[in-house]
């Protein structure tokens, strides 16, 4: 395997709040090739997004603060790269596009100016931005790329909004796209679309895509390799594949289980995982899954346990589990 | 004979400003047995919210009746509608927006008692630990406040608030949209075991067909105001008539990468047109792979295609063999 486009060691992340500090994300290890289509999945609280706003160095700083770690692109370390390196690289190299379009799009402006901004702001001329502007707006599927361009985000329907922003993530040919829930609030007729979209341009501009999602369905539909986030950690990664066909992480396992069948007559009941995610605040001790989970021994209540990769495997899948599945229970 | 009926339901609203109208229902009929659980599935701006409202009568409907149990409940007054919030209940996505943040559990289960004048004063407490333990809390959950508890653990105390009335019908709208995946299935094995227990009939509405298909018996697909097609779940899910649905069906992913790579997603392009501004004939028409001239000037009716299997399209109808419209 080539050397990875991103790569992330030990990231560590927390939140100053009047409390005190808040581990959110606690020692991330991931790495991500080039033109790859990865899955980051979590549940709400898993800290998979803070880790790609850390990543992208747009964690609200304050009150999140990096404490830890690196975060290579192309070798790297942006970590230790000034503000104003970041800032070429934000966009040029690394770029996100968010679960609510109107994050990214200024609701006061045109969407052609702010795509144009984008391109100036990275060095190119007037005419340049101008130029690509009408060419990614029409890449992404706009409609009428030169009166599109004119309109103000109130013009656009939630699926070409989005499409905008994506339009304007890519402005730059990027090297990763990171895609945070892009399509949780779109219809799954529009989801569709902006799916294929991305798949498309990601076949056409050879770039890294991770989607960071709590949709299994769209994890199998877009993804090579997935990481599953859990109480800030990455407790399991792997080909789609072989996790989906066989889980090394009870908490994989559960969230694969509890997914009605989309097809077919077998309707029993589902798998049901008790409780329910942790709050950052109140993470569990050692293994943050242990008061849910149906294995879990006495190690499980103190001590996290690394991620390990079992025999049999390809050597690409890992769990961070202290019970190997051959001794599950459930 | 059926709990619940609706009859020929519209519903406009004005749209302000101008003397347009937008219409969200155009036209539902729908029958619901005693202890049967009809899925209803639509994307954004089909009007599946606004119908369970009218089936609730928390909105007046234009034209049409909804009829529960043999009597009309659109015609009733006020203090007759206390009945009849009785006998129907409906459970919001997000239980969160219907409790007071100020209020514990307990005292929001048992307003409803004392509103609905069930049971005596005395009884209150003891039934409020019933209905928290019905839906999977423990008793001593109605000592919290609402921030206090998880975002399935309030939805469960919403059920249990529409249960409090010991109601024959919930009409449930989106009720594990906003929950998270492991959380959404202990909320769905919930109801199948309520529905069970209390012999209950549900109206149970989503945009996620894998939800919808996984509880009901029978399923009513919407788009832009109409039933465009309804039938038993698993022939309408998983063999379905009208190529809306079918595009519905194929944009669903499933949790199973050999058959997604196996899959060919044509995808369906545009978007739902403006419910203000319908197109003519059928709606679904500037999207359809297989439209034709009479689609765009003939408004397709839902019709019996197959086994009680009906949908509301002009190829389809032709595929089964039905009489043809003709252009005008």
């Amino acid at each position: 395997m080539s050397d990875p486009i991103l790569s992330v060691r030990s990231l560590t992340t927390v939140l100053h709040l009047a409390g005190g500090k808040l581990p959110v994300v606690r020692g991330v290890d991931f790495d991500i090739s080039e033109g790859e289509t990865v899955a980051l999945v979590g549940e709400s609280g898993s800290g998979k997004t803070l880790t790609m706003l850390s990543v992208m160095g747009l964690h609200p700083q304050p009150p999140a603060e990096i404490v830890e770690g690196e975060v290579r692109l192309a070798g790297e370390d942006l970590l230790r790269a000034t503000e104003r390196r970041r800032r070429q690289v934000r966009g040029a190299d690394l770029a996100m596009v968010y679960q609510d379009p109107m994050t990214s799009l200024n609701p006061l402006m045109r969407v052609g100016d702010q795509i144009e901004e984008v391109l100036t702001a990275h060095g190119r001329s007037n005419a340049e931005a101008e130029a690509r502007t009408l060419e990614v707006l029409s890449e992404v599927g706009i409609p009428q790329p030169d009166r599109a361009r004119r309109s103000y985000p109130h013009e656009f329907s939630g699926g070409m909004r989005q499409r905008v922003v994506i339009a304007m993530a890519l402005a730059l040919r990027p090297k990763v796209l990171i895609a945070d829930e892009p399509t949780t609030a779109l219809d799954v007729t529009i989801q569709q679309q902006i799916i294929s979209l991305v798949s498309d341009l990601q076949d056409t501009m050879g770039m890294a895509v991770v989607w960071i999602t709590h949709d299994l369905g769209v994890v199998a539909r877009v993804a090579e390799r997935i990481l599953v986030m859990y109480g800030g950690h990455i407790v399991e990664t792997g080909t789609t594949s072989e996790v989906f066909r066989r889980p090394e992480h009870p908490y994989t396992a559960g969230l694969l289980a509890a997914v009605p069948q989309a097809r077919g007559d077998l309707r029993e009941e589902l798998y049901q995982i008790p409780g329910a995610p942790p709050d950052p605040s109140r993470y569990p001790s050692g293994c943050p899954f242990h008061p849910r989970c149906p294995n879990s021994i006495d190690t499980c209540i103190d001590q996290m346990p690394p991620m390990t990769v079992r025999d049999g495997g390809t050597g690409t899948h890992a769990a961070a589990c202290w019970v190997p599945p051959e001794d599950w229970v459930a | 004979m059926s709990i619940l009926s609706a009859t020929d339901l519209v519903k406009r609203y004005p749209i302000r400003g101008t003397r347009q109208e937008l219409t969200a229902v155009a036209g539902v009929s729908l029958e619901l047995g005693r202890g049967e659980t009809l899925g209803i599935v639509g994307e954004s701006g089909c009007g599946k919210s606004t119908l369970a409202r009218l089936l609730v009568r928390l909105e007046e409907p234009t034209s049409g009746r909804v009829i529960l149990d043999g009597s009309d409940i659109t015609s009733l007054s006020s203090s007759e509608l206390r009945e009849v919030r009785r006998r129907i209940q409906l459970v919001f996505q997000d239980p969160y927006a219907s409790l007071n943040p100020r209020v514990t559990v307990g005292r929001a289960i048992e307003e409803v008692l004392e509103v609905h004048r069930v049971r005596s004063e005395p009884e209150w407490k003891s039934r409020v630990g019933e209905l928290l333990e019905m839906v999977g809390l423990a008793s001593t959950f109605a000592t919290r406040y609402p921030h206090q508890l998880s975002g399935g653990q309030r939805q469960r105390v919403g059920i249990a608030r529409a249960l409090a009335v010991e109601p024959e019908v919930l009409v449930l709208d989106e009720p594990v949209s906003a929950l998270d995946v492991s959380v959404q299935s202990g909320i769905m094995n919930l109801l199948g075991r309520l529905r069970d227990e209390l012999d209950l009939a549900y109206v149970f509405i989503s945009h996620d067909l894998s939800m919808v298909r996984h509880i009901s018996d029978r399923i009513a697909v919407m788009y832009l105001g109409r039933v465009v097609e309804s039938g038993p779940w698993l022939p309408v899910s998983d063999e379905p008539l009208h190529p809306y649905t079918m595009a519905l069906q194929e944009a669903v992913p499933t949790a199973d990468p050999e058959a997604e790579a196996a899959r060919q997603v044509a995808g369906v392009v545009g978007e739902v047109p403006d419910p203000a501004n319908p197109p003519p004939g059928c709606a679904f028409h500037p999207r359809c792979p297989l439209a034709e001239e009479i689609c765009v000037q003939v408004l397709p009716t839902l019709a019996s295609l197959q086994d009680s299997h009906a949908a509301a399209c002009h190829i389809a109808a032709r595929r089964a063999g039905q009489p043809e419209a003709t252009l005008a």
